[in-house]
């Protein structure tokens, strides 16, 4: 019963300490912001043998899904102050924001982040990167569900649910350059590089 | 000791909201199935029925030399689905990828109203209550439905104006007139399925199911003098008991439809050109979803 | 035991005359008939059983409230006129609805082929009408009511502006007011205007 106690109080002062630790109030907002901060247009290339293809796309944000962004910090240690922090954010797009494909304008319905804040990971290399920010912009999908299909296999359909977006990665929130860049296009992937 | 600190400062440090989706299934979930597979497996097929005629219509659009003749190609595709309908759920991606690809919105739309649609069949199939129970439990339902704004349709009554009165009405009906009978006995059938499942005992809720199939299947014998529709058939009209219970859902359903009757108006009307379709979509799918418009002081007038 | 058993045939009679009369009242507004006659119209043109003329040149529509003697008989008339001929005789059909304003029956009416019917750039004839006679039913407009509720007939003219435009007016009569009800519309179908008028 002793160490149950023990071990209880442990808990309680592990918690309490991460709690103090934890999250500023205002940082929620300031995902919000970077999300909000990816560039409102681009134009990238797809480099083929043969001839090089384009598509580009603009965007205004709408409605948050979220509230407020998503966040979990992962403690390794018995440090609370070092952790690492993963964070998500979607917000729906206006109507009118689209990718121009093929000349066709293809709506683009949200714009989800899976992003990795490692700025408290204590590993401060340069070629470590401190921030992560995966932005899918995706196309047809009004309700922003993805991009793994919840509930699969049971509820049936297939196990990735957008089958069109633009991906890139943000590794640097002062300038926000899109690099690593792809389109899945109808199911299909191409690697692309920034244009403008 | 350290092990399970560590584990358990890993556990509760982590803070996470809820995510905004229609997950998880509700338990009643395609129960319809289990106690009417004849009926669940019509309504599968109706699936098909629609994803097929709109995905031939695009693929086609603009070159129909003979609409009378591709009507009935595409009948007898269909009534062979229907005399032996799926068992399972087909995606529509995989029988309609073009028609997926153009109306994303109009998709959406559908989707969470057709699971809406399902939901409420599976309960009132499977419910031991029948009272106060079953119908929170369809309320509940039905309010998970409403609160995804993004891709609900709207439950305030429309005009018929709505489905009848744009520049592109009508063509469906008049180019292809047993195929949008069809469907509109689709749609009968689909209501018809809600008022049956309210009779109070179990056994007449399956000689009251039965029924409907066996109507269904006379009205589409003999197409297209077998149904006598002359305009969409109306929620409130085909279940009273349902729409007294739920006065919200029918027009939930009922926009829905002329929704799918706009679709097809708009896919069949050469004034709608095919780089227009996906622009036109998307302005009828706010439409739906928008409360005011084409909006009716009075639901169902008589 | 006599009188027992004809106290209960009794009863069994004025039950079955109570529901056969609740079965058999009319309980569909007039405004209501009409504009599901439009319905009946157009099935009846997409199914080739009458003639698509009824679309482009329909004129009027004249409803009237049957007394059906019994539960099957119909309890509405809805007799859709063509623009006249030469000889003023028009062609028409008559439509018979039940008591929920869905259609029958319908007998088509021999008459001179239309003369002079204007012709419409948008939407047709009976789309104008039945445009006009969801104004009535679905409107806020307090003076559309009586017209709603009693109509007895709906005639459909082409009018120029004096701007210019191509309009078409529907005047409406009803037995719930002396006023008769003139909806202007557009040829796309959108009303412009609706408003009651001295006969």
């Amino acid at each position: 019963m002793k160490n149950v106690c023990k071990v209880f109080i442990l808990v309680l002062f592990s918690f309490s300490a991460n709690v103090k630790s934890a999250t500023p109030p205002a940082a929620p907002q300031f995902y919000r912001d970077l999300t909000l901060n990816i560039r409102k247009s681009a134009e990238f290339k797809v480099p083929m043998i043969g001839t090089d293809q384009s598509y580009s796309y603009e965007l205004e944000f709408a409605d948050p899904v979220y509230k407020e962004p998503m966040i979990g910090d992962m403690a390794l240690g018995n440090n609370p102050a070092i952790f690492y922090r993963q964070f998500w954010d979607r917000v729906l797009l206006k109507d009118g924001s689209h990718v121009s494909i093929n000349g066709e304008d293809i709506p683009l319905t949200c714009i989800f982040i899976s992003g990795q804040d490692n700025r408290n990971s204590g590993n401060i290399d340069p070629r470590f990167p401190q921030f992560i920010m995966k932005v899918y912009l995706v196309a047809n999908d009004f309700s922003c569900v993805g991009p793994i299909n919840p509930g699969f296999p049971e509820n049936g359909g297939k196990e990735e649910a957008w089958d069109t977006y633009l991906y890139f990665e943000v590794r640097d929130p002062t300038i926000m350059l899109p690099v690593e860049s792809k389109i899945r296009y109808r199911w299909n992937e191409f690697h692309s590089v920034l244009v403008k | 000791m350290k092990k399970i600190i560590m584990l358990l400062i890993f556990l509760i440090s982590s803070v996470l909201h809820a995510e905004v989706v229609w997950y998880p299934s509700p338990p009643e979930a395609y129960k319809l199935g289990e106690v009417y597979p004849e009926a669940q497996r019509l309504l599968f097929a109706f699936d098909y029925g629609h994803a097929l005629v709109y995905e031939t219509l695009i693929l086609k659009k603009g070159t129909i030399k003979n609409p009378k003749e591709l009507e009935k190609e595409l009948l007898t595709r269909i009534f062979s689905i229907l005399e032996n309908p799926p068992y399972i759920k087909v995606d529509e991606g995989d029988i309609a990828p073009n028609y997926v690809y153009k109306f994303p919105l109009v998709i959406n739309l559908f989707d969470w109203s057709h699971m809406l649609h399902q939901f409420v069949l599976d309960v009132l199939a499977t419910s031991e209550d029948r009272g106060p129970v079953m119908v929170d439990r369809i309320n509940t339902i039905y309010e998970k439905y409403k609160s995804n704004k993004a891709i609900a349709i709207t439950d305030e009554c429309k005009s018929m104006l709505f489905m009848d009165g744009h520049y592109f009405s009508k063509t469906f009906r008049k180019q292809f007139p047993s195929f949008n009978l069809l469907i509109w006995s689709y749609h009968w059938f689909q209501i018809k399925l809600y008022e049956a499942l309210l009779a109070p005992t179990k056994m007449e809720r399956d000689v009251a199911v039965a029924n409907t199939i066996a109507q269904f299947k006379s009205l589409i014998s003999d197409l297209p003098d077998s149904a006598d529709f002359d305009m969409m058939p109306e929620t409130a009209t085909e279940a009273p008991t349902f729409a007294k219970l739920f006065p919200k859902i029918p027009a939930a359903f009922d926009n829905n439809h002329m929704l799918h009757d706009i679709v097809s108006d708009m896919i069949t009307s050469d004034k709608v050109p095919v780089e227009k379709l996906r622009g036109e979509a998307l302005r009828l799918g706010r439409m739906a979803q928008d409360p005011d418009a084409f909006k009716v002081p009075v639901c169902n007038q008589n | 035991m006599k009188n027992v058993k004809s106290l209960v045939l009794l009863l069994v009679l004025i039950s079955c005359s109570i529901q056969t009369l609740l079965a058999a009242e009319a309980s569909v507004a007039l405004g209501k008939v009409a504009e599901l006659s439009c319905h009946r119209l157009e099935r009846l043109v997409t199914l080739q059983k009458i003639d698509e003329k009824f679309l482009t040149k329909l004129v009027s529509l004249q409803i009237i409230k049957l007394t059906p003697a019994k539960p099957a008989d119909p309890s509405y008339k809805v007799i859709a006129s063509q623009y006249a001929g030469a000889d003023g005789s028009s062609i028409q059909v008559e439509m018979m609805m039940d008591a929920t304003g869905k259609g029958v029956s319908q007998t088509l009416k021999a008459g001179t082929e239309a003369q002079n019917a204007p012709v419409w750039s948008d939407k047709d004839a009976a789309s104008l009408v039945e445009n006009s006679l969801h104004y009535i039913l679905e409107s806020n407009n307090p003076e559309a009511r009586p017209f709603a509720s009693g109509l007895t007939s709906v005639v459909l003219k082409q009018v120029k502006t004096e701007q210019g435009e191509t309009v078409g007016r529907v005047e409406m009569h009803s037995t719930d007011t002396t006023k008769l009800f003139e909806v202007t519309l557009k040829e796309d179908g959108t009303v412009e205007s609706a408003n009651t008028i001295n006969p």
